[in-house]
C-alpha cells in the first residue's frame, strides 16, 4: 500500500537481516544453478576440451539431428517412459492396499511391527538394493536360481535377457517403495471422520463395503494429487538403478536418456551430443509437469508454485 | 522497480563474472612452451636430469592394478626419482575407474599437472588439437637422448605417435607384442585321465568340452564340471581368431592390406554360430556374460573347470600353483597352440607396441624438465628397473646373466617394490619374463611366437575422419555389443544375421571402414620412410 | 441392541471396533480381515526374506555356501566373513567418508535451508515474491548434467570432499516445506518479539527454528538419508578411492564384483580367503553397510511419521 513511496535503501535497511540471511543461498544458487544454464549452449557447439563453454565452433542443430536420426531413438523414449509408467501402473495401488491394511490391524504390537519392517527398504541404498538384486539372480550363485534347479528347473540369467528387465525393474521399484509411500495413505485415512463409519456401521455394512464405499472416496483427493504428481515425473526415470542393473544384453529394454546421456557424455566424452539429449529430455519433462500442474490447478486449488 | 533494476544487475554481473572466469580456462595458446634453459648443465641420458635443487614436476598417472599396491611409494620408482635427481608429487588413480576420474579434468582444462598419462592413446587426437598438452619435437631434438634410441630400434613406434602434420606430443609406454600373449589354457590332468591330446583344431576342441563336460574327469562322482571359464571379455579374443577375426580391436588388415570391420564380416557370422551350438549344447555357461575374474580362479582352484583363456603368465603364476601338488616342473594348467579354424586359420593376436602415453601439459612451468624426466624414464638404466626390480635385492648378476633371487621371485613382494610400474613409461621386456617363469612356460612362448599375428597399428586420424569416426562409431559399438549377446544366446536366430549387416550399413560403417584404410595406407607409407 | 447405544448423535466417540456390538462377525467380514492379515503377512514376508537371507549367508559356513544349503537359516555358522571384510582397511576409510559427507552435508543443509526458508516466510520481505520464483525457478530449469559438471570441475573441486558437499547445498522442494513450516507459526509470536527489540536473525534462530523442530527432524532425516546413500556424485566427482563413500565401496564389491577384499587380505590363494566364499564378502558387506541405518532407524520412525502425516494433513 505504502510500498512505492518506500525508497529502495529504506526496504534493504529494514530488511538487512533477512537480506544476509538469504545472502548464502542465493550465492549457491547462483554458482550451482544459474552459472550452468548457459552451459546447455554446449549442445549446440563442438564441445573442445579446455576453452570452457564458449569455445570450439557452432554447429547448430546437428546434435539434436543426430539424436532424433539414432536408431535408438525412439527406443529410448520409450524405455524412459515405460520405466516410469509401469511402476506407478502396478504399483499405485500397492501403498493404498497397503495402508488400509494396516489401519485394520487392531493388534497394536503387529501393527508396528508391520509398519517398521515394510518402511525399511525405502531408506536402502539403491546400491545395496541393486547388488542384492544382482547377487540373488545370478546364475551361478544366486538364491532364485538355486531355488529354480532344486524344482527341476533351468536356471535362468536373468539380468542378462532383455525380456526380464522391465520386470525386474518395476517389481523392485515397488518393493523399495510401497512401505514407505502407504505413510500417506494412512494419514489420510486416518483422518477420515469417524462419525461416516459410525452411520455404517449402524447400517450393518459389511467391512468390504464400507471399503469401498466410504473409506477409498474419503482419501480421493490424496490419491488423485498423489497420482497427479507422479505422472509429472514420469521421464526422469532414476539414473541410478537402472545403471547399476543394466550391462550390455539389456540395453534395448533398459537404456534410458539418462543413462545414454551419461554413456555418451561422461564415458564417451562427447559432450556437446550428450548435451543435446539431455536438454531434449528437460524439455519433455517440463512440457509435462507443467501441463501436469495446470490439471491439478483446475482440480484442486493447489499448485507446485 | 528499482529493486528489480538491483537484482538483474546483480544477477548479470555475477553470471558474466563466471561465465569469463569458465572461459579464461580456454585461453591457453596452443603455442610451444618456453624452455627453461639450464646452459650451466648437460642432460647425458642418464640421471640425474637437472642441477636445480628441490627441482619438482607433478604427474598423474594410474597407480598398480595389484590393489594393495601403491607406486607413489613403491621403491622402484623411488629409484627412478632419485636418480633423475627431482621430486614427484604423485596423483595416482585406480586403473579401474582411470578414464572417468581424468576425462572430466582435462575437459575442463584447469589447474593441469606437468606430466598426464593419458586416459586414452587420443587416436581422434582431440587432445592433440585443444592444445592441453604440448608439441615435443624441439624438446626430442634436443633431450631425447634415450627416445632416439628407442626409435632407432623401433620405427614403428615413431610412426604411430607420429601426426600426420609430422609433430609429436607423447612419450610412449611400451609392451611386449608377441611374447606372452593371452592363449587358450586347458587341464592336463583332465586330458591324461580321458587319454586325449591336446586339441589343435576347433572341432577337436569342442569334442574335448564335450568330454570334459560327460565323463566327469575330476574323478568326483559328480556332474560337477565346467567344461570351459573365462570372462566374458576373453571370449572373442579366444575364438575370433579361429574365424580369422580380430574382434577385440575392432578392425584388422588382411595380407592384400585391406582394413576389415571385423563385426561385418561373413566370417563373424560362422564365429557367432559356432558359439550359438556351444551355448545350446550347454558348452558354453549360461552366466557366460557374467563370469568374473575370480570366479574363473575359484573354479581352477576347485578343479571343476577344464579349459580357459588368459594372458600367458597366469598358467605358471597363478593356476598351475592352486593345485596343492603342483610341481613348477610340470604344467597342470597349459597353453595350447592356437586351434586351427574352419578356414584355415591358426593365430593368437598379439599387440600393438604402445600400451600407454605420457603428455605434458600446457601449464607446465617447467616442460623442459618435465621432458628430460620422462627421456631418463625410458632410458636403459630405468628399464632394468622395471623389469628386474633391486639389484641384489630381487636379482643378481653374473657374468652379464641376471637371475632372479628368491625374494624377486615372490610376486607378492615384487609388486609391492613396484615391478613393471603402469605410473611410469616403462619398458615390458619377455628375458625378465622367462627368468622368472618355469622353463616348460618359457620354452612354450617361444614356440608360440610365430603364431602371434600382429593387431591393427595406432594411426592419427585426419579431423574429418575423427569426426566421422566419433559420430558414428558409439552408436555401432553399443549394436555391435547388443547383437552380439543376442546371436550368441539365440534369443535371435542367425537368420537375421542378414539384417543385422543391413543395419550396420544404414549406420554409415563403410565410411568408418574407408577412414581407418586410409589410416592404414598412411601407416605402411610412413614405413617406408 | 444396536441402535439403543448409538441414537444419541452428541455421544462422545465410540471405539466402533469394540466387541460390544459386534458380537458375530458375519462372514464378509471375517473373510474380509483374513485377507487383511494375509496381505499384510504376504507383505512382511516379502520385505523381510531379503535381508533374512543375506543375514544367514552372512554367518554360514563356506562349504554350505557353495554347496548352496542355505535358504533361510545359516548353516555351518561362522564369523570368518565379518573377519575378513572388517578387517578391510577400505571399508573403514569409505565409511569414514561417507559419515563426514552426511554429517557436514545434513547440517549444511539445513543451516541453509532454515536461512533460505525464513525471509521467503516473512510477508513483509521485499524480495518475496522475486526470490520465491528465483528458487523455483530452478526446479523447472537446469544447465544439465554436462553443465553442471563442467562447472564443477572448472571450480576444482573435483577430487574434493566439498564436491559431494556444496553442489546440493539445498534442494528447493525442501525449502518450500520449511517455508510453509515458518508460515506457519503465528504472527502474534514474531510481533511481540519485534516489541521487545529483537531483530530478524534473533527471530530465526532463537523463535522459529525451535517452533518447528518437527519439521526439521523430518528435514533433517530427508538430507541425511540422502546423504548416506549418495552415489552419483561420487560416481561423478571422485575419482581418488579414498574419498569415496561407502557406496562406491560397495558397487565395486557387490556390482562390479570386485575381488579387492580377498586380494588385500593375500590373494585367492591364501588360506584365509580359500575359507570365505567370494558371495559371502558380498553379502557381509550389505550387512555391514545397512546396519546403522536399521538400527537407528525404528527410534527415529516414530518421528517422521507424525512428520509426513502433519505434512500430508496440511497438505
Amino acid at each position: 500500500m505504502g510500498k512505492k513511496s518506500i525508497s529502495l535503501m529504506k526496504l534493504i535497511k529494514r530488511d538487512k537481516y533477512l537480506l544476509i540471511m538469504f545472502a548464502p543461498v542465493f550465492v549457491y544458487y547462483v554458482i550451482f544453478m544459474y552459472i550452468p544454464m548457459p552451459g546447455v549452449l554446449i549442445a549446440f557447439k563442438n564441445f573442445t576440451p579446455g576453452h570452457g563453454i564458449f569455445g570450439g565452433d557452432w554447429v547448430g542443430l546437428q546434435w539434436f539431428a543426430q539424436f532424433v536420426h539414432s536408431i535408438y531413438f525412439w527406443r529410448l523414449l520409450r524405455n524412459t517412459f515405460l520405466l516410469a509408467f509401469l511402476p506407478l501402473l502396478f504399483g499405485f495401488g500397492i501403498p493404498i492396499l497397503f495402508a488400509v491394511c494396516i489401519v485394520e490391524i487392531k493388534n497394536q504390537v503387529f501393527k508396528r511391527f508391520a509398519q517398521t519392517i515394510t518402511y525399511l527398504p525405502h531408506f536402502i541404498s539403491t546400491v545395496v538394493v541393486a547388488g542384492m538384486l544382482i547377487n540373488f539372480l545370478s546364475p551361478a550363485d544366486g538364491i532364485v536360481n538355486t531355488l529354480l534347479a532344486r524344482f527341476g528347473m533351468e536356471k535362468v540369467n536373468f539380468m542378462m535377457e532383455a525380456g526380464w528387465f522391465r520386470t525386474i525393474f518395476t517389481s523392485s521399484e515397488i518393493w523399495q517403495s510401497f512401505g514407505f509411500s502407504s505413510i500417506i495413505y494412512i494419514a489420510a485415512i486416518m483422518s477420515i471422520d469417524p462419525e461416516m463409519y459410525d452411520s455404517g456401521k449402524i447400517d450393518g455394512v459389511s467391512k468390504f463395503q464400507e471399503l469401498w464405499h466410504l473409506t477409498l472416496p474419503s482419501i480421493k483427493p490424496t490419491i488423485v494429487i498423489l497420482l497427479l504428481l507422479s505422472l509429472g515425473g514420469i521421464m526422469s526415470v532414476g539414473f541410478e538403478k537402472v545403471y547399476l542393473l543394466y550391462n550390455g544384453a539389456t540395453y534395448e529394454t533398459a537404456d534410458v536418456l539418462s543413462t545414454y546421456v551419461y554413456r555418451m557424455g561422461i564415458e564417451g566424452q562427447n559432450y556437446g551430443f550428450a548435451t543435446a539429449v539431455g536438454l531434449f529430455n528437460s524439455i519433455i519433462t517440463f512440457v509435462l509437469v507443467f501441463t501436469v500442474n495446470r490439471i491439478t490447478r483446475r482440480m484442486t486449488n493447489m499448485s507446485l508454485w | 522497480m528499482n529493486a528489480k533494476k538491483v537484482g538483474k544487475l546483480v544477477l548479470v554481473t555475477v553470471l558474466a563474472a563466471g561465465i569469463a572466469g569458465c572461459n579464461s580456462a580456454g585461453n591457453g595458446a596452443q603455442t610451444s612452451a618456453p624452455m627453461e634453459a639450464e646452459p650451466n648443465f648437460t642432460y647425458t641420458g642418464k640421471g640425474p636430469v637437472t642441477a636445480i635443487k628441490d627441482a619438482e614436476l607433478s604427474i598423474l598417472a594410474t597407480n598398480a592394478w595389484t590393489t594393495n599396491v601403491d607406486l607413489a611409494h613403491a621403491q622402484i620408482v623411488q629409484k627412478i626419482t632419485d636418480n633423475a635427481g627431482i621430486k614427484v608429487n604423485w596423483d595416482l588413480i585406480p586403473p579401474q575407474n582411470y578414464a572417468d576420474a581424468v576425462n572430466p579434468r582435462l575437459a575442463a582444462g584447469v589447474d593441469l599437472p606437468d606430466i598426464i598419462y593419458m586416459p586414452d592413446q587420443d587416436q581422434l587426437m582431440k587432445y592433440i588439437n585443444s592444445g592441453i598438452v604440448i608439441p615435443i619435437d624441439e624438446l626430442y631434438e634436443k633431450y631425447g637422448l634415450n627416445l632416439k634410441k628407442i626409435y632407432e630400434q623401433s620405427p614403428d613406434v615413431k610412426a604411430s605417435l607420429t601426426t600426420p602434420s609430422g609433430k609429436m606430443y607423447y612419450v610412449p609406454q611400451q609392451t611386449l607384442t608377441k611374447n606372452y600373449m593371452p592363449v587358450f589354457m586347458v587341464n592336463e590332468r583332465w586330458l591324461q585321465t580321458l587319454g586325449l591330446q591336446e586339441p589343435t583344431t576347433l572341432d577337436e576342441f569342442t569334442e574335448m568340452l564335450r568330454q570334459f563336460k560327460a565323463k566327469d574327469p575330476n574323478g568326483n562322482g559328480k556332474a560337477d564340471e565346467i567344461p570351459m571359464s573365462m570372462e566374458p571379455k576373453f571370449l572373442e579374443m579366444a575364438f575370433g581368431p579361429v574365424f580369422g577375426l580380430d574382434l577385440s580391436n575392432q578392425f584388422y588388415a588382411d595380407d592384400q592390406g585391406k582394413v576389415h570391420f571385423s563385426y561385418n564380416e561373413p566370417a563373424y557370422k560362422q564365429y557367432l554360430t559356432y558359439l550359438n551350438s556351444l551355448y545350446k549344447e550347454g558348452l558354453l555357461g549360461v552366466d557366460y556374460a557374467s563370469t568374473t575374474s575370480d570366479q574363473v580362479t575359484s573354479r581352477i582352484s576347485q578343479n571343476v573347470t577344464g579349459a580357459t583363456f588368459n594372458f600367458s603368465w597366469y598358467m605358471s603364476m597363478v593356476y598351475s600353483p592352486l593345485f596343492k601338488d603342483y610341481n613348477p616342473k610340470e604344467p597342470i594348467f597349459k597353453g595350447i597352440l592356437p586351434l586351427k579354424g574352419p578356414n584355415g586359420d591358426q593365430f593368437y593376436v598379439g599387440r600393438t607396441p604402445v600400451s600407454g602415453i605420457f603428455g605434458i601439459s600446457r601449464d607446465s612451468k617447467n616442460p623442459a624438465l618435465a621432458f628430460k624426466f620422462l627421456d631418463y624414464a625410458v632410458s636403459e638404466e630405468a628399464q632394468t628397473y622395471y623389469t628386474w626390480g633391486i639389484k641384489d635385492d630381487t636379482y643378481t648378476e653374473k657374468d652379464g646373466k641376471k637371475q632372479f633371487t628368491t625374494k624377486g621371485q615372490d610376486n607378492d613382494y615384487i609388486q609391492k617394490l613396484g615391478i613393471g610400474p603402469v605410473n611410469l613409461p616403462n619398458i615390458q621386456s619377455a628375458e625378465s619374463a622367462d627368468a622368472l617363469v618355469p622353463a616348460w612356460h618359457s620354452a612354450l612362448d617361444k614356440k608360440l611366437e610365430s603364431y602371434i599375428h600382429p593387431p591393427f597399428p595406432f594411426v592419427y586420424a585426419l579431423p574429418e575422419e575423427a569426426s566421422t569416426d566419433s559420430m558414428s562409431m558409439p552408436d555401432i559399438t553399443t549394436y555391435v555389443e547388443e547383437m552380439n549377446f543376442k546371436f550368441v544366446s539365440g534369443s535371435l536366430g542367425l537368420d537375421q544375421f542378414n539384417d543385422y549387416i543391413n543395419t550396420l550399413k544404414s549406420m554409415n560403417i563403410d565410411q568408418v571402414i574407408a577412414n581407418k584404410q586410409a589410416q592404414y595406407d598412411r601407416y605402411l607409407a610412413a614405413q617406408k620412410k | 441392541m444396536k441402535k439403543s447405544m448409538l441414537d444419541s448423535p452428541h455421544r462422545p466417540y465410540v471405539n466402533i471396533n469394540s466387541n460390544t456390538f459386534t458380537t458375530r462377525k458375519s462372514l464378509s467380514d471375517r473373510t474380509f480381515y483374513g485377507l487383511i492379515y494375509l496381505m499384510t503377512i504376504v507383505a512382511i514376508i516379502v520385505t523381510l526374506y531379503p535381508f533374512l537371507y543375506v543375514l544367514s549367508i552372512s554367518f554360514s559356513s563356506v562349504e554350505a555356501i557353495d554347496q548352496q544349503k542355505v535358504i533361510l537359516f545359516p548353516v555351518g555358522f561362522t564369523l570368518s566373513g565379518y573377519k575378513m571384510v572388517l578387517q578391510y582397511q577400505e571399508l573403514w576409510v569409505s565409511f569414514y567418508n561417507t559419515l563426514w559427507y552426511t554429517v557436514v552435508g545434513t547440517v549444511l543443509n539445513i543451516l541453509f535451508t532454515c536461512l533460505a526458508a525464513f525471509p521467503l516466510s516473512r510477508p513483509r520481505f521485499f524480495l518475496r515474491r522475486k526470490l520465491n520464483f528465483f528458487i523455483a525457478f530452478t526446479m523447472y530449469f537446469s544447465g544439465g548434467l554436462i553443465p553442471v559438471y563442467m562447472l564443477i570441475t572448472s571450480l576444482g573441486l573435483y577430487n574434493t570432499r566439498w564436491a559431494m558437499v556444496l553442489p546440493v547445498l539445498v534442494i528447493t522442494f525442501n525449502v518450500m516445506i520449511c517455508r510453509s513450516a515458518f508460515e506457519g507459526i503465528p504472527n502474534e509470536i514474531f510481533e511481540s518479539a519485534n516489541i521487545d527489540g529483537a531483530n530478524d536473525i534473533t527471530m530465526l534462530f532463537k523463535l522459529a527454528i525451535p517452533i518447528i523442530k518437527p519439521t526439521l527432524a523430518v528435514l533433517t532425516l530427508y538430507y541425511a538419508v540422502y546423504h548416506w546413500n549418495n552415489f552419483f556424485s561420487a560416481l561423478l566427482y571422485l575419482g581418488k578411492q579414498d574419498l569415496q563413500p561407502l557406496q562406491m565401496f560397495l558397487r565395486r564389491v557387490l556390482i562390479m564384483a570386485s575381488p579387492e577384499v580377498m586380494q588385500k587380505m593375500g590373494g585367492s590363494m591364501s588360506t584365509s580367503a580359500l575359507a570365505v566364499s567370494t558371495l559371502q564378502v558380498r553379502y557381509v558387506s550389505i550387512v555391514v553397510s545397512i546396519l546403522p541405518i536399521v538400527t537407528i532407524y525404528p527410534f527415529i520412525q516414530r518421528y517422521f511419521v507424525k512428520g509426513i502425516t502433519l505434512g500430508a494433513v496440511k497438505g
